[in-house]
């Protein structure tokens, strides 16, 4: 059992938690584009399991907070869409991934 | 559990998930079993051949692998690695035009020049192995280090024969990888088209 101090110490980082990112999907998704450079929708479908519309509106989602950013670039004669992190979205994910590390760090053996 | 994300392994999942179309497997078959045929028939045009394989492999990747399972632009370290990747693959073709050379210019008997060149493609398979993460590549270096090591020990037939089994090996090993990257990543429907 935990004792009350443990306690206290165990929600210390429960606020810093970004909601946004901490739904299994959408953490899922920032993950993936935390580790590569770029990535199109469907490299993202697959890696992340997720279907067309599921994955649509977690993006959108994301965009909206400004985690995600939407760059159109040609292949060969094709544009292609890439999606990538923002600056503001990369910070969020590392802040997300330490204050998870942090709490459960915390937690008694 | 959302704590236990293990950035490493995603990224290399995410890598490694390049290499299960089978397409490696299928170029070195191909390389293999052609070499075989130009060495049975002695006809230079299948020397040629052997780079069809290359070919397969450039052309699959395009028309099969990326459509399946979509673009990805790497970080720079996954970059950096590839271009070291492509430095000892400079310094491979020139230490390999050495050992000819040298074996030619001291006329060193077959057998020391093929444990030398068997010992060379085992590091040098293990070394891009490491640096590609990909693990299949050791076992096609040991086939090509044995097969020119019977070669050296028995004889060029022996040899032939060798790479006759292991092209047949490795493109058993190239179809099952191949047929299970497509049942497994399907074409997406026009949705994910529109949504390029």
């Amino acid at each position: 059992m935990p004792t009350k101090r443990n306690g206290n110490k165990e929600t210390k980082s429960i606020p810093k938690i970004d909601k946004l990112i901490h739904e299994p999907a959408r953490l899922s998704i920032m993950a993936h584009l935390y580790v590569v450079e770029s990535a199109d929708f469907l490299f993202l479908m697959r890696q992340t399991g997720l279907t067309f519309g599921n994955l649509s509106s977690h993006m959108s989602k994301l965009e909206k907070a400004d985690y995600i950013e939407v760059k159109k670039e040609f292949i060969g004669k094709k544009p292609h869409t890439m999606l990538l992190l923002t600056k503001k979205g990369r910070k969020a994910f590392q802040e997300y991934h330490k204050s998870m590390k942090e709490m459960f760090d915390e937690l008694p053996e | 559990m959302n704590s236990n994300i293990d950035l490493k392994k995603l990224e290399r999942k995410a890598w490694t998930s390049y290499f299960d179309d089978g397409l490696f497997d299928l170029m070195f078959a191909i390389i293999l079993i052609t070499s075989v045929i130009r060495t049975v028939t002695d006809n230079a045009w299948f020397t040629l051949m052997m780079f069809s394989g290359v070919i397969i492999y450039i052309l699959g990747k395009r028309f099969i692998t990326v459509p399946r399972l979509g673009r990805v632009k790497f970080s720079s370290e996954r970059v950096e690695r590839q271009s070291k990747l492509t430095i000892i693959l400079g310094i491979v073709f020139l230490i390999t035009i050495g050992i000819l050379v040298l074996s030619l210019q001291f006329d060193l008997p077959s057998l020391l020049s093929s444990i030398i060149m068997s010992i060379f493609i085992i590091v040098v398979f293990g070394i891009f192995s490491y640096l590609l993460e990909f693990n299949r590549m050791i076992i096609y270096g040991i086939m090509f280090a044995v097969s020119e090591g019977i070669s050296g020990f028995y004889g060029e037939t022996a040899g032939t024969y060798a790479n006759l089994v292991f092209g047949i090996i490795a493109f058993c090993i190239a179809c099952s990888y191949l047929i299970r990257f497509i049942s497994n990543y399907p074409l997406p429907g026009k949705e994910v088209a529109n949504a390029h």
